[in-house]
């Protein structure tokens, strides 16, 4: 089964890296999810985040002759689509602490208690994400949400295994230290 | 007690360690009970940044595939540094595989050259092809100290002397190549190894289906 999806990956990506659009179309069904998710969590803000997604999969096919088919199209797909969501913060010039208002205000629990607080736990888990610095936020982000390695996230991102550790600790550590006082001790006694 | 390991219980719950430093930690882990809270709270902020799924109602994928492929220009040409960096993998075994039989190719045939003019097989063009080079001049002066109870053994110990040189000359050449090809191997198969181990990782990630 692995094998055949990789196979099937593999023909999909020469077809493209030929100029077949359909294939292409294929690929970035395939990917739009774990894109979005990636741009999402680093823009705060769904309409930058569909952008910044929309102009990830047009570098890749720009990119694509060159990419090295032995490589994770998944990781180098990853690795644009952080330049892009960067590069679309620094030229909306809006640090996505503005993006709160965006964040989702709805909740499918039906007890109107509980739906307030896990709105409110969000809130402030997003909140805390977008105010790390965007090396460490991107870093994070790959980690927590795509559950890539260190050495995926140090391939994708071009930077040491030691600076992703020396990231993601230091991104840990600030969450921490803003969520801490609402959520982690309350939780850490229930444990 | 060992020193505290803050610093390493990120990569720990990450199951990133391996090997002693993984021992380390679990057995400082076995008696530390701050660096067990600081474990137990990391795990919570892993558990809570889980509870944060993204509920925005975005694009579908069918549709935002589409508006993707709306928007594509010509695909771009390869640049010339990624062709070279492509085409580099077979060029340097193939450059290097090519210098070694021409290496060893130019031995055999110089030294044969040199034979048939020390048997007298060239005739006039032998003595062109016997100039005596700079490195062998030691030798040669050598020999002259000796000269006459050392005549009768001259063409066999040119022989062997020329032979040594020659032997010499290419295997230093043989192993420089050599050495270039198995770094060049050492480097591919790495290369390989971390492709297909980033290969493997992203087919078998639960996103992928």
């Amino acid at each position: 089964m692995l094998a055949n999806s990789t196979v099937a990956e593999t023909s999909l990506i020469s077809r493209a890296q030929r100029g077949d659009r359909s294939a292409y179309g294929e690929l970035v069904r395939r990917y739009h999810a774990g894109v979005i998710n990636v741009v999402y969590r680093l823009c705060g803000d769904a309409r930058l985040a569909e952008d910044a997604a929309q102009e990830a999969f047009i570098r890749g096919w720009l990119h694509l002759p060159s990419f090295h088919e032995q490589s994770s199209l998944r990781n180098w797909l990853y690795q644009i689509a952080v330049n892009a969501a960067l590069d679309m913060l620094r030229k909306e010039k809006k640090l996505s602490t503005d993006a709160l208002d965006d964040l989702p205000l709805a909740s499918h629990d039906p007890d109107p208690e509980t739906a307030v607080i896990q709105v409110e736990r969000k809130t402030q888990v997003q909140r805390a994400i977008l105010s790390l610095p965007p090396s460490s936020r991107a870093v994070l982000v790959l980690r927590e949400y795509e559950g890539l390695s260190y050495q995926e996230i140090s391939g994708a991102l071009e930077i040491p295994i030691g600076t992703v550790m020396s990231r993601l600790n230091f991104a840990r550590s600030r969450l921490k230290e803003i969520l801490a006082p609402q959520f982690l001790s309350m939780e850490v006694e229930n444990v | 007690m060992s020193e505290h390991i803050q610093e390493w219980l990120g990569a720990y719950l990450d199951g990133e360690l391996r090997g002693w430093r993984l021992q380390q930690v679990e057995k400082h882990l076995a008696e530390c009970q701050e660096c067990s809270t600081e474990l137990a709270e990391l795990r919570n902020l892993s558990a809570l940044l889980q509870e944060a799924p993204i509920e925005r109602d975005f694009t579908p994928a069918e549709r935002f595939a589409a508006q993707v492929l709306l928007r594509l220009p010509p695909q771009q040409e390869p640049s010339l540094r990624s062709r070279v960096q492509k085409a580099s993998w077979w060029l340097v075994p193939a450059t290097l595989l090519g210098a070694a039989t021409f290496a060893q190719t130019a031995g055999v045939v110089s030294w044969f050259v040199w034979a048939a003019g020390q048997t007298g097989l060239l005739g006039a063009a032998a003595a062109q092809l016997q100039d005596v080079p700079q490195y062998n001049l030691w030798f040669h002066t050598a020999l002259n100290l000796f000269n006459g109870s050392l005549a009768g053994a001259q063409p066999a110990l040119n022989l062997a002397e020329s032979w040594g040189q020659a032997f010499l000359g290419q295997a230093t050449w043989l192993v420089i190549l050599a050495g270039l090809y198995w770094t060049w191997l050492a480097l591919w198969w790495f290369r390989h190894q971390r492709l297909s181990s980033q290969r493997e990782i992203a087919f078998s990630h639960p996103d992928q289906g």
